[in-house]
């Protein structure tokens, strides 16, 4: 919403919303979001396998939850060299 | 009495638009993303340019509406779950729901600005 609000409000104040989000500590925060974000993705892809019924066994569950996490990590990573 | 029988909505329904509005949302983080990179890195003239090709906009508008509808669905079964007196659930709900429209009626609305 505040992305939205700084761009219709014209160049200056999209200037000052890059100079906040330059700011080191807004980064970490932005980066968490984006990691956040996919964590939150990949968690969901796992939700819709359960609800077809399958990945319920122990074994897959801990398999699935590492991959998980490690997806969400890659994607972040990707996302940042990409940036 | 159920709790549901309180609530406007179907919870069976709620179940599906959750899961449709997530697998709607997927391709979406794409443009965000690619959104998110322009805001952080380009020109002011560089960002307008891309968001203003109708797609871009769509992608986003799209992006916004389906996000807020799936936190009011996702955050109302935390509450279902997680809050035990009844009067404050429904007084929790009503709140999300509030605050999610106000968010992606102010969003639309700077969109709308920009052009």
């Amino acid at each position: 919403m505040s992305v939205f609000y700084s761009l219709a409000q014209g160049e200056a104040s999209y200037r000052n919303f890059q100079i906040l989000a330059g700011y080191w500590l807004v980064k970490p925060v932005f980066w968490g979001i984006i990691f956040a974000l996919f964590f939150h993705l990949c968690h969901g892809v796992r939700h819709l396998l359960w609800d077809l019924g399958k990945s319920f066994n122990p074994a897959l569950l801990n398999l699935y939850a590492t991959m998980e996490l490690l997806c969400a990590a890659g994607l972040a990573l990707l996302t940042w060299l990409l940036f | 009495m159920s709790l549901h029988q309180k609530l406007p909505a179907s919870p069976t329904k709620d179940w599906l638009l959750q899961r449709i509005t997530a697998v709607l949302l997927v391709p979406l983080t794409m443009p965000l993303l690619i959104f998110l990179k322009l805001c952080l890195n380009a020109t002011y003239a560089e960002t307008m340019a891309w968001l203003k090709s109708p797609w871009h906009t769509l992608a986003l508008e799209l992006w916004l509406l389906l996000t807020c509808y799936h936190a009011v669905l996702g955050l109302r079964v935390v509450i279902e779950d997680y809050v035990a007196d009844e009067a404050t659930q429904l007084l929790l709900i009503k709140a999300i729901n509030l605050v999610f429209a106000f968010a992606a009626v102010a969003a639309l609305y700077f969109i709308f600005c920009i052009y």
